[in-house]
């Protein structure tokens, strides 16, 4: 799923370009560093290739739909963590300009929730580990849809984020969070079954291109350590940014899903369409607000005497989503920790 | 004038896979000489080639450009000597412009900015394919990014000119274009080629290949004659030697 | 011609000549946008960097607007508008461009009126919610930031904001990626439709790609895509290739450029910070008063 320009605020825009840009980077200086330099046209024309390959699609049976392979974890798979994210980087840089999918100011966010999650999360730590140094065919497919998931489901969990903190889509947390990763969580699997399938055919009739990646030389090879500092750095920036950002503009921050509480009595005219529309709306939140419903009157008083609202949740929200970030980035964090500690 | 002599003694190589790719050959091409290197599909002719400028270093015996071996330490040297053209000309234009691409050789060797567009501009002109200089590859025609392709490597002034298939692909007046081309060329000559006409038209000699191996070297027009040779080696008398009877 | 062939067959024929008219229909737009960028107009011959820099203020303005500002919105269009007046650009073809991909705008923007339904502005008898206007917003938003995006690759071609972007400071690595990345786009693109239309065909007429096929034929353009790659590098080493890729570009950030970015900048400060809209109509209510 691709983040839109229309979608985000200025602020989550320029945090997540700087931190797309220090991954660029960091990854560009180690790409300077390899000796290897046949990966400068491979990675080129490998990102042609997810560019050509995603326009095929395969029939999913009984669903009337069709899917295709995900691109940032066969990159991993092929080319490594860093050459992967510099040819995702540049994948979705070139759809941004010519298919306007997302935009100029979403790209940092594009490039952060599809090519950070798979290259650097779900590559290394999910998909290394479980095919480890002997693939086999069992490995190599649990591993690729396991990692594929995963990573997805850790880009949608962004895209959610980055929407709820630029305040710009009204959908509650707690109903775009059920909108999104279940959705997501198909499209990983559909994904990963593909990419899987695609890597078992490549290991099988040409086994030594995926040597590099799989020995052993190649995990003491490069460092995660490197990168996940830079990550837990941008994410601090992230956090003050936003902190700043929520004190500075309030409304900026609105978290719907303590918006919604008063929604119900603010409704307007009742025709047809608006009562249709509340019903459309109890079926699709999930997990509204209703257990804010104490404060309810207050707040819709409030609302009504000056607008834009200044909504006491507001600053809360922003704690909470400030939080949630941290939470993340400690977990990936100790994650990787223990991972480093048994290698 | 030594070192536009191409050598090769005694020459195997062996792919990883096991495959034989060429077995015991040796040759001798001296300076100007122009040399068609004929043979079935899978007998050779592109590891061969692979072999003149270090691309593959042999397993076995000896490669020579000129006085020094084929090898790690003089692959820069051979490299500047030995030009070669792809068979896929999308292969061998990489860059964005035309401009970039001929000019991607004189600039690694070094060049200064000015003579670096002097010799991309001239071999645009040789070629004659000035009036692509900006173009992007993707947008060119086959015959025009065949000729950009020997362009790019004439810009870096080699002695020894290696083409691996030079007509394929091409509509008849590209190819005469090309043949015309490559007799104004005074380089040594190796090509690789299916198209026995070419051959007869720009090579004075002939090297045929089967299954690795050399089975007749000499001048172009005796062994085309030479039917019996022609078919073991899964070769056919070019159709302009056909209609003679 | 070719885009009439796609559009044409698009919903008569079975599935796989839709495949083949999204493909074709791919090359075209990514060939004719730069072609577009070929033109001479005094906007295609400005320095690369004076029209990325503009444009991402642009977009940065236009987005940092709050999300019931339509008002201020409106002036920004002006932008994108002079643009393609004085670049020659076709403007329907933009825009078109533009409304291919604004579903994805929808989808999310839909909710605001059924989440956020608070009238906000009166006209007569008829409020509109604050849902709606948001979501009018989002599409506006949506409109400026991808057709100014679009405006500045039709001006000025990939390749050459790619230099710019180098100049810029952004790592050489990552710009020659970009740049072998739109090299070969379309030559895989052609290779994938090539590969695609042999199934098609010998499918007869049953449109679907059935995954134990579709498995093989991406494997297949991997095989081949990781073959050319091997075969490209030789072709650098033989060249004289040592990890480094020089590329020289003489750019000139000259008066012309400082003057483009100076003015369009300010004059974007001008419509964030000003509601010219609002302050307009406020003028023309108060002297027809």
């Amino acid at each position: 799923m691709h983040m839109a320009d229309a979608l985000i605020s200025p602020a989550v825009g320029g945090v997540m370009w700087v931190a797309s840009a220090g991954l660029i980077g960091y990854c560009s200086k180690k790409m300077k560093e390899e000796v290897d330099n046949s990966k400068i046209p491979l990675m080129g024309v490998i990102g042609a290739f997810i560019f050509a390959a995603q326009m095929i699609n395969f029939t999913i049976p009984a669903t009337g739909s069709s899917g295709h392979i995900g691109g940032g974890m066969i990159l991993a798979i092929l080319l490594g963590p860093n050459a992967a994210f510099l040819t995702m980087a540049s994948v979705l840089t070139v759809q941004a300009l010519f298919f306007a999918d997302g935009g100029l100011l979403a790209l940092g966010c594009n490039i952060f929730n599809l090519g950070f999650f798979p290259c650097f999360v779900a590559y290394p730590l999910i998909y290394k580990r479980i095919v480890g140094n002997n693939p086999s065919e069992k490995l190599i497919m649990t591993g690729a849809i396991i990692a594929a998931v995963v990573g997805l489901q850790l880009g949608a969990f962004f895209v959610v984020l980055e929407t709820l903190v630029s305040g710009i889509s009204s959908l509650p947390f707690g109903t775009f969070v059920l909108l999104v990763q279940p959705i997501h969580l198909a499209i990983g699997i559909v994904e990963g079954l593909a990419t899987a399938a695609v890597v078992l055919f490549v290991w099988k009739s040409r086994p030594e291109i995926l040597q590099p990646c799989v020995s052993l030389k190649a995990v003491n090879g490069y460092s995660i350590k490197g990168v996940l500092v830079g990550f837990v750095a941008a994410t601090l920036v992230t956090g003050c940014t936003l902190s700043w950002f929520a004190s500075a503009h309030p409304d900026g921050l609105e978290w719907a899903m303590f918006k919604t509480a008063g929604v119900e009595e603010l409704a307007g005219p009742e025709d047809g369409v608006h009562s249709s529309l509340a019903t459309l709306q109890e079926k699709i939140a999930f997990l509204p607000g209703y257990g804010f419903k104490s404060g309810e009157t207050h707040s819709l008083e409030e609302e009504a005497q000056v607008w834009p609202a200044i909504d006491p949740g507001t600053s809360m929200s922003g704690l909470v989503g400030g939080l949630l970030t941290l939470c993340l980035t400690l977990l990936i964090g100790v994650v990787v920790k223990h991972r480093k500690a048994i290698v | 004038m030594s070192h536009h002599i191409v050598q090769a003694d005694n020459l195997s190589y062996t792919y990883p896979d096991g495959t034989t790719g060429i077995n015991h050959i040796s040759f001798k091409i001296t300076h100007g000489q122009s040399v068609a290197l004929v043979g079935a599909n899978g007998a050779g002719k592109s590891t061969l080639l692979l072999h003149l400028n270090g691309c593959l270093i042999p397993i076995e015996g000896e490669m020579k450009i000129g006085d020094s071996p084929v090898n790690k330490k003089s692959l820069k040297a051979v490299r500047r000597s030995v030009g070669m053209v792809f068979q896929n000309s999308d292969d061998q234009l990489f860059m964005p412009t035309v401009f970039d691409d001929v000019a991607f050789g004189p600039i690694n060797l070094g060049m200064q900015e000015a003579e670096v567009e002097k010799r991309v501009r001239h071999a645009l002109e040789t070629v004659g394919a000035s009036h692509l200089i900006h173009r992007p590859p993707y947008k060119l025609s086959g015959g025009e990014k065949r000729a950009v392709a020997i362009a790019t490597v004439l810009a870096t002034s080699p002695d020894i000119l290696v083409m691996d298939e030079p007509t394929s692909n091409l509509d008849p007046v590209s190819r005469r274009r090309l043949i015309h081309l490559l007799n104004s060329f005074e380089h040594t000559k190796i090509i690789a080629t299916h198209d026995l006409d070419m051959a007869l038209d720009v090579c004075e000699r002939t090297i045929v290949l089967h299954k690795g191996e050399i089975t007749a070297d000499g001048p172009t027009i005796d062994l085309f004659n030479d039917e019996q040779l022609l078919a073991h080696s899964g070769l056919e008398k070019p159709l302009g030697m056909q209609g003679v009877h | 011609m070719r885009e009439r062939f796609t559009g044409a067959r698009l919903f008569i024929c079975p599935g796989y000549i839709k495949d083949m008219a999204t493909f074709e229909k791919n090359l075209f737009d990514i060939g004719y946008m730069d072609t577009l960028a070929l033109g001479t107009t005094g906007l295609h011959r400005l320095d690369p960097r004076a029209k990325l820099i503009t444009t991402l203020i642009f977009v940065t303005m236009v987005v940092s607007l709050g999300k019931y500002e339509i008002s201020m919105m409106v002036p920004f269009v002006i932008y994108p508008l002079a643009m393609i007046v004085s670049g020659e650009l076709p403007f329907g073809y933009l825009f078109k461009k533009i409304l291919l991909v604004a579903p994805f705008a929808i989808l999310i923007g839909i909710f605001n009126p059924l989440l956020d339904r608070q009238a906000l502005v009166q006209i007569g008898s008829m409020s509109i919610s604050g849902g709606w206007i948001s979501f009018f917003s989002i599409m506006i938003r949506f409109g400026l930031t991808v057709g100014a995006a679009l405006v500045l690759i039709s001006l000025t071609g990939f390749n050459s904001v790619c230099m710019g972007l180098e100049k810029l400071g952004v790592p050489r690595p990552f710009v020659v990626q970009l740049l072998f990345l739109y090299r070969y786009l379309f030559v895989l693109i052609d290779e994938a439709s090539r590969m695609a239309r042999a199934r098609s065909l010998r499918a007869f007429g049953s449109g679907r790609m059935q995954f134990k096929i579709f498995v093989p034929l991406i494997g297949q353009l991997l095989l081949r895509t990781l073959d050319r790659a091997q075969r490209i590098h030789l072709a650098m080493c033989c060249r004289g290739f040592d990890g480094y890729i020089s590329m020289n570009r003489t750019m000139k950030f000259g008066f012309k450029e400082i003057r483009f970015t100076l003015a369009w900048s300010l004059l974007f400060l001008c419509f964030r910070s000003h509601n010219i809209p609002l302050e307009m109509g406020e003028l023309i209510g108060g002297y027809l008063r």
